[in-house]
């Protein structure tokens, strides 16, 4: 392609689909260009479908539901915390404003969040959870007949497992409140083939109807991973339900799980 | 003089979704891009007194988020400026059909697995609120860099989104028969 035209593309590739950069002097000479030119034309057509068509999807991702109203809240804490603090200066002496900025201002000046992210607190619950429950509801090695337990008793029996997991016997099955939403745990026994990488997998999973705010939070079809405290967990939603994977796997075996193969 | 409540809290409705969206697709998790966010909306709301309108606003808030989420990394380094030149013979031609089957959690993990040095800019640029000049001087690089970066990072998201199948893909329901 010549120089010229290489220049002309490069400009119209950097033009936002919906059409704000279209008056740009730069923009309407290389838009002519492409007019006169059916190749760079048709590159420009398809161009900026695609654009417009990620533009879109992109704007579908919602903020989490608490968010705005936790940087109004943050604002508004940082705002109070200054009054007070102009207040005591012109009634106290110097030093004990400097003490309740101190002590009492630090805290509500700072800009950190306000609360917990829903997901963050989900997670650190689940594995505390974990840490303490003694008893499964139902005790299976079977996946199917967990499955029936869970349908008959009122939980949720259509979880999406990491195809990792399909083979694996499970232990049981446990159905509990977590502020309210009923969470149903499944527990699976580690790897069969005996390796000691492979440790058991507990899958959480809660309905959106439950705990939209937790929903909001993570909508991402792919497993987010992290690891906490010697746990590693990924968290992932399907068909309107949040799953959280929680081992002690080492974080590539628990990756590995989703890898198929 | 510092804004209103009532300012802020417009400013905050007006942009918040849109700077939540970028934060999201450099930090690439939600309580992080929450975090940048509101970094961001405080530090509107105590240094950003004089800036009322809304398109500055914008500006200021994506440039503010920017510079936070460097420092969060504590990058020491920048990125090379690849020159036009050097990219413009690899400019990819398009397949509008990669993105008609995407959704929008499936957009924002493809441009999270973008490289560092294209994905902000090209975030920026489909978020669609800054021209090419206003991406340059958000992130503080010459415009001739944005315009390379953004065909490199277009060539990385169709690559990602050609070649790399969704982990989603492998989750499955759970067996009803053993």
């Amino acid at each position: 392609m010549p120089p010229q035209s290489l220049q002309n593309q490069l400009y119209l590739q950097a033009m936002r689909p919906s059409g704000q950069d279209a008056a740009q002097p730069e923009m309407v000479e290389a838009m002519r260009a492409a007019e006169q030119d059916p190749v760079l034309g048709d590159w420009l057509a398809k161009e900026q479908a695609f654009d417009r068509s990620f533009a879109a999807h992109l704007a579908t991702v919602q903020p989490p539901a608490h968010l705005q109203a936790t940087i109004l809240a943050g604002v508004r804490a940082s705002r109070q915390a200054k009054g007070r603090r102009t207040k005591v200066w012109r009634v106290l002496a110097a030093a004990a404003a400097v003490a309740l900025l101190a002590g009492i201002g630090y805290r509500e000046l700072s800009p950190r969040p306000l609360i917990e992210p829903p997901l963050a607190q989900f997670r650190h619950e689940m594995i505390q959870t974990l840490e303490s429950v003694h008893a499964l509801d139902h005790k299976s090695a079977r996946a199917d007949e967990v499955k029936q337990w869970l349908a008959e008793h009122q939980g949720i029996a259509d979880a999406g497992i990491p195809v990792g997991l399909s083979e694996r016997e499970t232990i049981g099955c446990k159905l509990f409140e977590w502020h309210g939403a009923q969470v149903t745990l499944i527990c699976f026994r580690p790897c069969p083939s005996g390796d000691p990488q492979s440790a058991s997998a507990h899958l959480f999973v809660v309905d959106e109807k439950d705990a939209p705010e937790l929903l909001n939070a993570f909508r991402a079809q792919a497993p987010a991973f992290a690891e906490s405290n010697a746990w590693t967990s990924a968290v992932w939603q399907r068909e309107g339900k949040i799953h959280l994977l929680i081992s002690r796997s080492a974080m590539p075996h628990l990756q590995g799980l989703f890898a198929g193969g | 003089m510092s804004l209103s409540d009532q300012e802020y809290a417009a400013l905050v409705a007006a942009h918040y979704a849109q700077l939540y969206r970028f934060a999201l697709s450099l930090a690439r998790n939600e309580a992080d891009a929450s975090d940048l966010t509101q970094q961001a909306f405080y530090l509107l709301a105590t240094k950003g007194a004089q800036i009322r309108e809304q398109a500055k606003a914008k500006s200021w808030l994506a440039t503010t988020l920017y510079r936070e989420f460097l420092n969060s990394r504590r990058r020491t380094t920048r990125f090379e400026h690849v020159s036009v030149e050097q990219d413009a013979a690899e400019l990819p031609s398009s397949d509008p059909d990669l993105a008609r089957h995407l959704d929008g959690n499936t957009a924002v993990a493809a441009l999270q697995e973008v490289p560092e040095p294209y994905r902000a800019p090209l975030a920026l640029f489909y978020l669609q609120d800054h021209s090419y000049q206003e991406i340059a001087s958000i992130l503080d690089i010459p415009i001739g860099t944005v315009m390379s970066r953004l065909s490199r990072g277009k060539s990385e998201l169709r690559r990602l989104l050609t070649e790399t199948p969704s982990t989603a893909t492998n989750i499955i329901p759970m067996r009803r028969e053993a």
